[in-house]
């Protein structure tokens, strides 16, 4: 008898380790400790690849964009721009800073120089696309209020439903953001984002792959309802943890060619 | 021999490269553009139908090394005469510590929009100031490195070949300036081919807070000339002699960032010139060129930005001299002959994937009350095609630039095909 006891409670001991990660249905956390654990989330040290950008007017007319981007982490990205003809050569860079608002540079081959983004020009859209040089920078976890509004699935993953309010003195063209947060592994699948006037602006909608130990994008879909237009931005040739240089993350890379 | 040494060694190190085999791209692009202007003012029923087209090559060799060439073939119907115009032609070392550029190149320099009195590296063709300023812009063999130290980016540029600013054929309609009695000019003595004739520069680079600074520095040749007179006794009076290029050395400086919501720039250029004693009446004396600048996007995705550009000439005496020191056009800098001066640019793109854009570009002479106005329409139908339709308009006194090119008003339809 009591060996049963012992042996149940080691393997109760057990079960209850595994689901503590998980964010189970079990156990009850926060909206803020969500947001904590999407923030901190294992993602890989460096990422390549190669994306198309369809961009889809209301009359279905695409025009295709083909980048090839590199990331370190959340914090820097660039990315050259490969095709069309009239775009190539054109790149952009983030670097992004734990205590204040991006730097971004874009350079355009017409002009020769590199430009730094200014911050009024970062609620614009980047390239002709449906996201914001905003929406490609990463947000501030201390920068927003967190609310745990329900959860629900996307397909067959069970989301938290988490709505993020812009703290005052914070610079966004959002008022909020919804977001459904995959219980499983802390990545939001589905964005909504309400604009100055509270209406449902945007819609992001994400497709995941799995590579190596991470979940990495496999598709992006950013809906602009009120332009009636869409961006989805297909990854390829993905590869992670390659040992990217961080000094390539450097406004001189820009006039490379690639 | 400076010339013939510099080509050998971009020929050696192409050969070197290619021989390793690592080719991995090889891309062919460009575009074909058509460019039809009328002045409005003139008898004739257009003034320029230009074919251009640009062939672009693009190679990479591994991930490290690069090849890019790039030239332009112009035909002008009107004058039924065609000219290649070999622009580029250089090789890339790419490395975490240092990017090594060599070859025939055009390096940009300057934080401002279109005035840009640090942008000296390049000499232009104004022989027709409408066109865009990239494409003005004169290609040269240099050595470019940008090395990466810390936060810093370290710039050094050896340029061992030298070219001058092509100006317009005098007396023609976009003619600078113009001297009572003379019909042309001669050819420009050249600075003799040594190395102590060579041109050098570097520039550091650092961002700080929401901010990026540069310091840069330069020992060249302006690169336009100077008429050297002599007093001819038979005559009377002064004879223009020859053309002479002079050296001047630059020490600049420039800034972007922003503050709030308003995106600011600045860049300023001390020039020093042989005559820094300010001695020489046909040498330009000492002077100072900035521009500073702000930007800002107000509803409905309206970018607008507007800029102050202020010359100051050093060491002047008097009246006469100040007179005779801003006739002078041997000037690096902006080049075209402005004291002070506004701009403004307001912007907005529109349609699907914002292809399209109506543009209005504006130059205020504040000392002359010269005005350049130019409003501008482009469409984009479709990926690679686009078509651009303008108006450039000049006003002011004729004694000053913008006034004099009163009678080339002109309106201009661009159809640009890219591949």
């Amino acid at each position: 008898m009591k060996k049963i006891i012992i042996l149940f409670l080691i393997i109760s001991g057990i079960l209850l380790a595994l689901g503590t990660n998980r964010g189970t249905a079990q156990e009850k956390l926060t909206a803020d400790q969500i947001m904590h654990r999407v923030d901190s989330r294992p993602i890989p040290k460096d990422l390549t690849a190669e994306m198309a950008m369809n961009l889809i007017d209301r009359k279905g007319q695409v025009r295709q964009r083909t980048v090839k981007t590199l990331r370190m982490g959340d914090d820097k990205q660039i990315m050259w721009f490969l095709l069309p003809a009239d775009v190539k050569g054109s790149s952009f860079l983030r670097i992004s800073y734990e205590d204040r608002e991006d730097d971004m540079w874009l350079y355009l081959p017409a002009f020769g120089k590199v430009r730094r983004i200014a911050s009024h020009t970062k609620k614009g859209n980047f390239m002709g696309t449906d996201f914001t040089f905003e929406d490609l920078g990463d947000r501030k976890l201390g920068d927003y209020a967190y609310r745990l509004v329900k959860e629900e699935k996307v397909g067959e993953k069970s989301c938290w439903v988490v709505e993020s309010t812009p703290n005052k003195g914070v610079s966004t063209d959002y008022s909020r953001i919804v977001s459904w947060i995959w219980k499983d592994e802390y990545i939001p699948l589905r964005e909504e984002f309400y604009d100055g006037s509270a209406a449902l602006r945007k819609v992001m909608t994400m497709e995941l792959t799995q590579l190596k130990k991470y979940w990495v994008p496999k598709r992006v879909l950013m809906e602009d309802l009120k332009a009636a237009h869409k961006t989805a931005m297909i990854f390829d040739k993905i590869d992670v943890d390659t040992g990217l240089s961080e000094k390539i993350f450097d406004t001189s890379s820009l006039t490379r060619i690639y | 021999m400076r010339k013939r040494i510099s080509w050998a060694i971009l020929a050696i190190l192409i050969a070197s490269l290619a021989s390793r085999l690592e080719a991995q791209t090889f891309e062919l692009r460009g575009f074909l553009r058509e460019w039809l202007k009328a002045f409005t003012l003139s008898p004739n029923g257009y003034d320029l139908l230009e074919s251009r087209l640009k062939l672009e090559l693009l190679s990479t060799m591994g991930k490290k090394t690069a090849f890019r060439s790039l030239l332009y073939y112009s035909y002008d119907g009107v004058v039924k005469k065609g000219a290649w115009d070999f622009k580029e032609a250089y090789l890339d070392y790419y490395s975490d510590i240092v990017d090594i550029r060599f070859g025939k190149q055009i390096i940009a320099w300057g934080k401002a929009d279109e005035m840009n009195p640090t942008d000296i590296l390049n000499p232009q063709n104004l022989t027709n100031i409408t066109e865009d300023k990239i494409i003005r812009k004169i290609g040269l063999l240099a050595l470019k490195t940008d090395w990466k130290l810390y936060d810093f980016v370290l710039t050094l540029i050896w340029k061992p070949e030298f070219e001058y600013m092509r100006l317009p054929e005098y007396g023609s309609r976009w003619a600078f300036f113009s001297l009572p009695g003379l019909d042309e000019l001669p050819s420009p003595s050249l600075p003799e081919n040594k190395l102590k004739n060579t041109e050098w520069a570097f520039k550091l680079s650092r961002t700080v807070s929401l901010f990026d600074f540069s310091a840069s520095y330069f020992d060249g040749w302006d690169s336009i000339f100077t008429p050297e007179f002599v007093f001819e006794p038979p005559l009377g009076k002064l004879v223009l002699k020859r053309l002479l290029f002079h050296r001047t050395k630059m020490l600049a400086f420039d800034f972007a960032g922003s503050v709030s919501s308003v995106g600011i720039w600045g860049e300023g250029a001390y020039f020093r010139t042989e005559d820094n004693e300010g001695r020489n009446p046909f040498i330009k004396n000492p002077y100072f060129q900035y521009v500073l600048g702000a930007d800002y996007t107000f509803g409905a995705n309206i970018k607008a930005n507007i800029q102050f550009f202020q010359e100051i000439i050093t060491k002047i005496d008097d009246d006469f001299e100040e007179a005779a020191e801003k006739k002078i056009i041997s000037k690096l800098g902006l080049g075209i002959p402005l004291e002070q001066a506004l701009t403004c640019r307001i912007e907005k793109k529109f349609g699907p994937s914002e292809a399209h854009r109506v543009e209005i570009f504006g130059i205020y002479d504040l000392k002359h009350q010269g005005i350049l106005f130019q409003p501008k329409l482009s469409f984009s139908p479709e990926d690679s095609i686009s078509f651009e339709i303008g108006l450039i308009l000049f006003d002011g006194k004729k004694e000053f630039i913008l006034g004099r090119f009163k009678k080339n008003d002109e309106i201009y339809l661009k159809c640009t095909y890219s591949f």
